[in-house]
């Protein structure tokens, strides 16, 4: 997934859009536990993508984030 | 506890009548409803709505998914905050209680999650799902935005929430568990359960050839309520912490009084008792005697039984006939935010010397032997009565008087 798109599906689930780039700190972008679980959510719902929460939640960064979501296959119907 | 005051010195507003305090008082006091007609596939309904607002002025709290009920307190709040010249930065948030009435919360987000549920099964329900929908996440979102450590409380008393809420804080402030209260009611359950469980029960106005006209309290014609959605947040301090900031108090609460039907889910006990009573506790409260009352903002909401039982009331317990308004005529019926909407309406006719209307009122149903307001006028109470009255048989009256 390109930062852009993971950018618009950060903003469509209300993290502050000034504070969205590729070095941000996930934490310090708003992006806790409960918000990557709708992260997830959004993307396997909208995207058809299945991306493991674990793997976010390891990331640091946001540019780090959307490298784990870009590994996410694609789920199942 | 009898004889205490709070000092209201900040008030916000957010309703059908406008986005805003000032909005919706000019708006109340023309006497201009609010309600409108919506289509919603082949079915009509009335509705009154809160104007569009950005969402983007709720901030940073959309993070948080607030529900729309929730959405709409924080606006008041953000509003009653600045109007109280607080600075949320500044206070000690461990002496800041928040309490809110509120009849359905997050309606709209149980419904929405509910149906995800059944379309699309467990994997599709938001981790926002609970947090969202419960009861308390307006006094949650609120606490979190504002920094309010001290005391949170939800009251539910359905349609009497929010002057339930009111009395509450008034409790908190006297017995020093708070030094400020942020206090009201929010509701925003316009959604298809609640559209069609109220107008099974039959309390909905069904006049969809004059949507303007069809919320008439106290009128011959009246047939029932139209919903509304809205939310009415007030700053309550003890009138030695307002005279020390040197805060300009815009109405005082003096007293408060609740009861209970214990009598029927739906309909109020038909000779009036509990309404009764609780106007008798609050005046006692207040230290006051009916002849005391120069006004009532009454209950008031376009029913045909409500409004005939409560009118009776008033009429034996005030018989030197004080003028009366019911502002639901412009508002529409706010369910658990109205007793804390009507709470704040009342403090500013108090204050600016101004009885708003009662919108619709054409002639008087047999019975009601009130003198209802029916075209803005000027006054001087010195001394109000705000009534509210919720299904299961719940009553509270506020004793609003001049600061």
């Amino acid at each position: 997934m390109l930062f852009d798109e993971l950018k618009t599906v950060l903003i469509s689930i209300g993290l502050p859009e000034e504070e969205l780039t590729p070095e941000t700190g996930r934490e310090e972008a708003g992006l806790d536990s409960l918000a990557i679980a709708e992260l997830a959510l959004v993307l396997r719902r909208d995207g058809g993508l299945a991306v493991e929460e674990d793997e976010i939640h390891a990331a640091a960064t946001l540019g780090e984030v959307a490298a784990a979501v870009r590994g996410g296959k694609v789920a199942a119907p | 506890m009898s004889g205490a005051e709070v000092c209201v010195t900040g008030i916000g507003l957010v309703t059908p009548a406008g986005d805003g305090r000032e909005a919706g008082w000019e708006r109340v006091c023309k006497g201009l409803p609010a309600s409108t007609l919506e289509r919603e596939g082949d079915a009509l309904r009335l509705a009154c709505r809160v104007p569009p607002f950005d969402p983007g002025r709720v901030g940073r709290a959309r993070a948080r998914k607030p529900d729309r009920c929730a959405q709409l307190a924080l606006l008041a709040a953000s509003e009653a905050v600045a109007d109280a010249g607080l600075e949320p930065g500044r206070w000690d948030g461990a002496r800041v209680a928040v309490v809110v009435g509120t009849g359905s919360g997050g309606a709209g987000t149980l419904e929405a999650e509910h149906r995800a549920l059944l379309e699309r099964g467990p994997a599709y329900v938001s981790p926002f799902a609970v947090p969202s929908s419960l009861a308390n996440s307006v006094a949650a979102q609120l606490a979190i935005e504002f920094g309010a450590s001290g005391p949170g409380l939800t009251v539910n008393t359905a349609c009497a929430s929010g002057a339930t809420a009111v009395g509450t804080a008034r409790d908190l402030l006297a017995l020093d568990r708070c030094d400020i209260a942020l206090v009201g009611g929010a509701e925003a359950s316009l959604t298809p359960y609640y559209f069609a469980g109220f107008s099974q029960l039959g309390a909905l106005s069904e006049r969809f050839e004059d949507p303007t006209g069809a919320l008439r309290p106290f009128d011959v014609d009246r047939d029932g309520f139209v919903m509304g959605e809205g939310a009415g947040i007030l700053v309550l301090e003890r009138p030695a912490d307002a005279r020390a900031r040197r805060v300009r108090v815009r109405a005082r609460i003096v007293g408060y009084g609740a009861s209970s039907d214990a009598h029927h889910v739906v309909s109020p006990h038909p000779g009036g008792v509990g309404i009764t009573a609780a106007v008798r506790a609050a005046l006692a409260d207040a230290g006051a005697g009916a002849a005391d009352v120069a006004h009532v903002n009454a209950h008031g909401t376009g029913t045909r039984r409500g409004d005939s039982i409560e009118a009776a009331v008033l009429a034996t317990l005030l018989p030197h006939r004080p003028p009366v308004t019911s502002t639901k005529g412009v508002t529409g019926h706010l369910l658990g935010a109205a007793g804390a909407v009507e709470a704040a309406l009342t403090a500013l006719t108090v204050e600016r010397g101004l009885l708003p209307p009662t919108a619709n009122l054409r002639r008087l149903g047999p019975g009601i032997d009130l003198d209802v307001v029916t075209e803005c006028r000027p006054a001087a109470p010195a001394l109000a009565l705000s009534t509210s009255v919720g299904f299961g048989g719940h009553n509270a009256v506020l004793v609003v008087a001049v600061p």
